[in-house]
């Protein structure tokens, strides 16, 4: 009995001193961004492209994102890795590391599947985690030129 | 003689077009205002951008997203600092805006600055396609330090399109 009340107390000792895992408060976010392909003298250090654009919905605000690495497959699709960042209009930050699969339509034209690891933020979304999946299209997309329009829904957790 | 040229060019002055629409050797010039806001991205998320970079929200003519990267960044003793940079404009319907600038940022405390830029309009796509100007900011740096920060500015200028 001793022995079950001392366990006892040293889990709640644990407990109230916030040494048990944290829960994570998590809430949806949704809603649709235009990317647009910036021209390379406006981005001359990230070779392989970057993007600017504008957000709606739970984000609402603004976005950049620069390609990681870019792998074309044998049909014309690409494998895309990115690092994505968005900026909403209250001045919090999310940063998230992106995974794409683009899947060529015609020339310049993709359908875009993206899954955004969400890896910190800043304000509000300090310590953020969570994924967002987003679903669009790529408009004649070329390097410095073309934008993609997408959909984004997901989870975004904070501490 | 040339009391009646100075009050000649004064009447010429007040008979110049409204803001909006004025002409300048086959542009049309726009007068443009509004606020941006501004946040220093961390290394992480501009690992390629040597001096940084920002991602922003602009309030008012360019109502959209704005991002730049600093070019050069030359302090001085007194602690001001000389900076030229590279910003691009993405308004909300889908037009671009490309510039060229030059800023002083004038030492407040430390990561405090005063900060007074001219934006070289270079360009853009869409209904600012060949786009020329000038947009004059104004503003300050709050907490300003490598990958953190933000700059909160009120942009004054004018935006000239070929006709």
């Amino acid at each position: 009995m001793t022995r079950h009340l001392t366990i006892g107390s040293a889990c709640l000792a644990a407990a109230l001193s916030g040494t048990a895992p944290v829960e994570a408060a998590c809430v949806p976010v949704s809603g649709k961004f235009t990317e647009h392909i910036l021209p390379a003298g406006s981005a001359p250090n990230d070779p392989a492209g970057r993007v600017i654009g504008n957000v709606d919905g739970t984000l609402k605000g603004a976005t950049t994102a620069f390609i990681t690495s870019i792998a074309p497959e044998l049909n014309g699709n690409l494998r895309v890795t990115t690092n994505n960042v968005f900026v909403t209009d209250e001045g919090n930050q999310l940063f998230t590391r992106g995974d794409a699969h683009w899947e060529f339509i015609a020339n310049g034209f993709y359908q875009v599947e993206l899954t955004l690891q969400i890896v910190g933020g800043a304000g509000k979304y300090a310590g953020a985690s969570g994924t967002i999946k987003t679903l669009g299209v790529g408009d004649k997309v070329k390097p410095g030129s073309g934008m993609f329009i997408q959909e984004y829904r997901g989870r975004l957790c904070t501490p | 003689m040339m009391k009646t040229l100075a009050l000649f060019g004064v009447f010429c002055l007040a008979l110049a077009p409204a803001a909006r629409g004025q002409t300048k050797a086959g542009t049309t010039c726009t007068e443009i205002s509004g606020q941006l806001n501004e946040f220093i991205l961390p290394q992480a998320s501009a690992p390629t951008d040597p001096f940084g970079r920002i991602l922003g929200n602009v309030k008012g003519s360019l109502e959209g997203a704005v991002t730049a990267f600093l070019t050069s960044f030359v302090p001085s003793a007194n602690g001001n600092v000389r900076v030229t940079n590279n910003h691009a404009f993405a308004t909300l319907e889908g037009n671009q805006i490309f510039t060229r600038g030059a800023a002083d940022w004038v030492f407040v405390k430390n990561g405090f600055y005063q900060v007074d830029m001219t934006l070289n309009i270079a360009g853009g796509t869409g209904r600012y396609v060949n786009a020329t100007g000038s947009i004059h900011l104004l503003g300050i740096g709050n907490n300003v330090g490598q990958g953190t920060g933000q700059f909160v500015d009120e942009y004054r200028g004018q935006v000239c399109v070929p006709q």
